[in-house]
C-alpha cells in the first residue's frame, strides 16, 4: 500500500509544470517595428565570425564571367556550365531546393520520405556536402554545401546524362573543396611582443639549445632549420599573408602524418601559448608540432617534425623557441 | 510486514530492474537518432512509462517493423530501484561495523537517485541574451516555446497571457480560456520549421495566412533536430484568431520572427508572438561590455567575457561582475555562465541555471567513495590479519 502511495505521489509530482495557459504582468515592451529580420532570437552555438569562402578549381576548368547578380561564380567545365550561388541561412531547406531543381528539369516534386534516398552525403574540407543527382528532360547534379560561414552554397551543373556523369567525380571534389578562409590578421604585430624587433631579427640573434644543430641550407622561405639531437627537425618558415590559410595548412600537415582532415579549426585542437596557436598533430609513424604567428602582412610557421619519440623530448625547447623568436617573450 | 517486504527486497528483483534499466538506456540512446536529446530525456528517463517502437532497433532503410512495447520509464525504474534498496535494508538490516561501508555506499546511491529526481522536477534552465548597452530581466528556454498575447494598454506594464507550445501542439478545435482576450484555433503546428522568403514561397503557401507577416513569408515543416546534430527546433504555427463573431484572421507565428506582430481583435490592439519560453526575474542585468578575444592571426576563439551590472532592488544589490568562461556568476540560487554571443560581437548570451539538486551528485559520489573505501579497507585488514595468524 505504502509503495502504491509513493508511486502515485511521484507520478503526481512529475506531472506538475507550467503546462497551462497563464497570465502575468511584464515590463513594457517597445512596439514592434515594421522591419523584421527572420532569424531565431537566440544564437544556438558559439560561431566564429564569418570568413570568406574559397574553393579549389579542378584542372581544365575555366572561370567565366557572369553578370547574373545571384551568381557567386560560373565555370566552364569542358563545355558544361557549373554555377555557384550562395544564399544566407538554410535558404529554404534541402527539400524546397531539390523540388525547385526538379521542376527545372521537368520532374514532379517529391516529399520528405522520398528525398533521403536520392541524396549522397560527403564530408567536405569546410563542412557537410550533400549532392543530388536527378535526371528528367536533362540530367542535373547539384551540391548543397555548408562551409560554416552562415550561408548555404549551391553548386549546379545541367546537361546531357553522359557528359554530366563523366563530370560527376570532378564536380564532387570541387564541391568538397569549399571552405572558409580565415581573414587576414588585423594586428601588425603578435600580441605580447612588446618589442620593435621583427621575428627575423630575433631569429638572427637566437641561440638554440645545445642539442640543436643549425642546418646551413636555409632559404628566403625557410628562414632557419635545426636538427635536434633526438632526430626531430625544426624549421621556421615565413610566407606571405596567411600562407594559404591556417586550417588548410593544419589539414595538409594532418595528411602528411596520415590523419583525416578536420572540418573546423576548433576540431584541430590547439593550445594558446601567449597569443600564438600551437597544434600538436600526432600520427602513428610521424608527428608534427606547429605554431603559427602572424606578423604584419606575412605569417611565420614554426614546425617540428619527426617520429613521436623524437618529438616528445623536444617539446619544451620548441615551445621556448616559439615564445622567444615568434612572440619575443623573454623566456629563460 | 517482513513477509510482505521480502519479495520487494529480493536480489532477483534488483537484477530484473537493472536489466530493464539497461534496455531503457539502449533504447533512449538509439532514440536520439531521430529525436532531440531533451525530448528523449523527458520521454524515456523522466517519464513513468514509455512506448518503445521496435523500429528503433533496426534501420528503417533495411526493414520496416511495426509495433512496439509499453516499457517502464526512468522514473518508474528509479523509484522501484530505490524502494528495492530500502526494502532490502529494512528486511536484512543489522548494523555491524563490517557492514558500515556497504550501508554508506547504498545511502550514496539513494542520494544519487534523489538528486536526479530533484533535477528532473525542479531544475530550470534558460538563456539571457543582452546587447551591449542593453539590459534584460528574463531568460528564454530554447527547448520550449510559448505563444504570447500581449496587451499593451496598461500604462506602466504589459499584460501578458501565454499558451505553452505543448498546448498548441495538441490543440483540437478552438482554444478558449477566460484569461485569453480572444479565441485561438491552431490550423497547423510545426515542431520545427523552415522559413521561405517572398521569392521562395509559392502563392499557395503565402495564402495560408490572411494577415500579418505570413502573407510575405511562409513556413514549412522541417524534420525535428535530433540528439546527434546539436541544433534547436524552430517551431512555427498558423493560428486563426477568433472573436465573438468568428474568425478575425489567420497569422503565421514563428520563432523565426524576432519581433511580435500587431493584431487587432474587437477594436483593440494586441501583440502576438511565438517565442522561446520566457521567465521573468526580479533583477535586471545590464551588459556594459562584451569581449571576444581570438588567437592572434586566426578567427579561433580564445576567451569570451561579459562585464555586467547586476541590479536587484528587492535585495538592495547594485554591483559590477565580470562573467567569463569557467567563471560564472552565482546569484540568488542561479548560476550565470558565459554561453554564447550575438552576431558581430554586439552582445552576449548567458546561460542561467537554477538547480536546487546540483550538490547531490557530489554528495553521492563522496558517500559512495567513502563507503567503498571503508568496505574494502575492512576486508583487506581482515584478510591481512588472517594471513598473519
Amino acid at each position: 500500500m505504502r509503495t502504491a502511495t509513493l508511486l502515485i505521489l511521484a507520478l503526481a509530482i512529475s506531472g506538475c509544470g507550467d503546462d497551462d495557459i497563464h497570465s502575468y504582468n511584464a515590463p513594457k515592451t517597445p512596439p514592434p517595428t515594421q522591419m523584421q529580420t527572420p532569424g531565431p532570437s537566440l544564437a544556438a552555438t558559439l560561431p566564429d565570425s564569418p570568413s570568406d569562402v574559397v574553393w579549389d578549381m579542378p584542372d581544365g576548368w575555366t572561370e567565366s564571367n557572369s553578370d547574373q547578380a545571384m551568381r557567386a561564380a560560373t565555370f566552364d567545365a569542358g563545355g558544361i556550365e557549373v554555377i555557384v550561388t550562395a544564399l544566407s541561412g538554410p535558404a529554404g531547406g534541402i527539400l524546397a531546393n531539390v523540388n525547385r531543381w526538379r521542376g527545372q528539369i521537368g520532374l514532379d516534386a517529391i516529399d520528405e520520405a522520398s528525398l533521403a534516398p536520392m541524396l549522397t552525403h560527403y564530408n567536405g574540407i569546410g563542412g557537410d556536402v550533400i549532392i543530388a543527382d536527378m535526371t528528367g528532360d536533362q540530367r542535373m547534379v547539384a551540391a548543397i554545401v555548408d562551409p560554416g560561414d552562415g550561408k548555404t552554397w549551391f553548386v549546379k551543373a545541367t546537361g546531357d546524362p553522359d557528359p554530366i556523369g563523366a563530370l560527376l567525380p570532378e564536380f564532387t571534389l570541387f564541391a568538397r573543396s569549399f571552405r572558409t578562409e580565415v581573414k587576414p590578421a588585423t594586428t601588425s604585430s603578435p600580441a605580447g611582443t612588446g618589442s620593435e624587433q621583427s621575428v627575423l631579427d630575433r631569429l638572427g640573434s637566437y641561440t638554440p639549445p645545445d642539442n640543436w644543430t643549425r642546418d646551413p641550407n636555409a632559404s628566403s622561405v625557410v628562414a632557419a632549420a635545426y636538427t635536434a639531437g633526438t632526430g626531430a627537425r625544426i624549421t621556421a618558415t615565413v610566407l606571405g599573408g596567411q600562407g594559404g590559410g591556417i586550417l588548410p595548412n593544419i589539414n595538409r600537415w594532418r595528411g602528411q602524418v596520415g590523419l583525416e582532415p578536420v572540418p573546423t579549426l576548433e576540431d584541430a585542437g590547439g593550445q594558446d601559448i601567449g597569443g600564438a596557436l600551437l597544434v600538436n598533430i600526432t600520427g602513428e609513424q610521424a608527428s608534427i608540432v606547429a605554431a603559427i604567428v602572424t606578423e604584419g602582412d606575412h605569417s611565420w610557421f614554426f614546425k617540428m617534425t619527426g617520429a613521436p619519440s623524437e618529438i616528445e623530448p623536444e617539446l619544451p625547447a620548441f615551445q621556448r623557441f616559439v615564445q622567444r623568436v615568434g612572440l619575443g617573450e623573454d623566456t629563460p | 510486514m517482513t513477509k510482505w517486504l521480502k519479495p520487494i527486497a529480493s536480489l532477483r528483483f534488483t537484477v530484473v530492474l537493472l536489466s530493464l534499466s539497461m534496455v531503457l538506456v539502449l533504447a533512449g540512446t538509439l532514440a536520439q537518432v531521430n529525436h532531440g536529446v531533451w525530448t528523449v530525456v523527458d520521454d524515456y528517463f523522466r517519464s513513468p512509462l514509455v512506448y518503445i517502437k521496435f523500429q528503433l532497433f533496426f534501420p528503417s532503410t533495411i526493414q520496416k517493423i511495426p509495433g512496439g512495447i509499453l516499457f517502464p520509464g526512468g522514473l518508474t525504474l528509479g523509484l522501484l530501484l530505490m524502494i528495492n534498496l530500502l526494502a532490502a535494508h529494512l528486511v536484512r538490516f543489522r548494523f555491524t561495523w563490517k557492514r558500515a561501508g556497504s550501508l554508506i555506499t547504498h545511502f550514496g546511491v539513494i542520494v544519487l537517485i534523489i538528486g536526479e529526481f530533484v533535477t528532473g522536477v525542479a531544475a530550470k534552465e534558460g538563456k539571457m541574451a543582452i546587447f551591449e548597452g542593453g539590459s534584460s530581466n528574463f531568460t528564454e528556454d530554447n527547448r520550449s516555446v510559448e505563444l504570447a498575447i500581449i496587451d499593451p494598454s496598461p500604462t506602466d506594464h504589459d499584460r501578458v497571457t501565454v499558451i505553452p507550445g505543448s498546448k498548441l501542439a495538441g490543440a483540437r478545435g478552438a482554444l478558449t480560456d477566460p484569461r485569453l482576450p480572444f479565441g485561438i484555433r491552431v490550423e497547423q503546428w510545426m515542431p520545427n520549421s523552415q522559413i521561405l522568403g517572398p521569392m521562395q514561397a509559392t502563392p499557395d503557401q503565402l495564402a495560408r495566412a490572411t494577415d500579418g507577416l505570413g502573407t510575405q513569408m511562409a513556413a514549412t515543416p522541417a524534420p525535428q533536430a535530433t540528439g546527434v546534430d546539436n541544433k534547436n527546433d524552430l517551431p512555427a504555427a498558423y493560428v486563426t484568431l477568433l472573436d465573438d463573431s468568428g474568425p478575425v484572421g489567420t497569422y503565421l507565428a514563428t520563432v523565426w520572427f524576432t519581433q511580435p506582430q500587431t493584431v487587432t481583435v474587437g477594436g483593440k490592439q494586441y501583440y502576438l508572438q511565438l517565442r522561446f519560453t520566457r521567465s521573468y526575474k526580479p533583477y535586471t542585468i545590464h551588459l556594459i561590455d562584451f569581449k571576444h578575444d581570438k588567437f592572434v592571426g586566426t578567427e579561433m576563439a580564445r576567451n569570451y567575457s561579459s562585464l555586467v551590472r547586476l541590479e536587484d532592488p528587492s535585495r538592495n544589490v547594485d554591483r559590477q561582475v565580470l562573467i567569463y568562461m569557467n567563471h560564472p556568476l552565482r546569484y540568488a540560487g542561479e548560476t550565470f555562465y558565459q554561453a554564447s554571443f550575438m552576431e558581430g560581437d554586439t552582445g552576449t548570451v548567458l546561460q542561467v541555471v537554477r538547480n536546487p539538486g546540483w550538490m547531490l551528485p557530489y554528495v553521492s559520489c563522496t558517500l559512495v567513495t567513502v563507503g567503498m573505501l571503508m568496505h574494502f579497507g575492512l576486508r583487506l585488514t581482515t584478510f591481512v590479519r588472517r594471513q598473519n595468524r
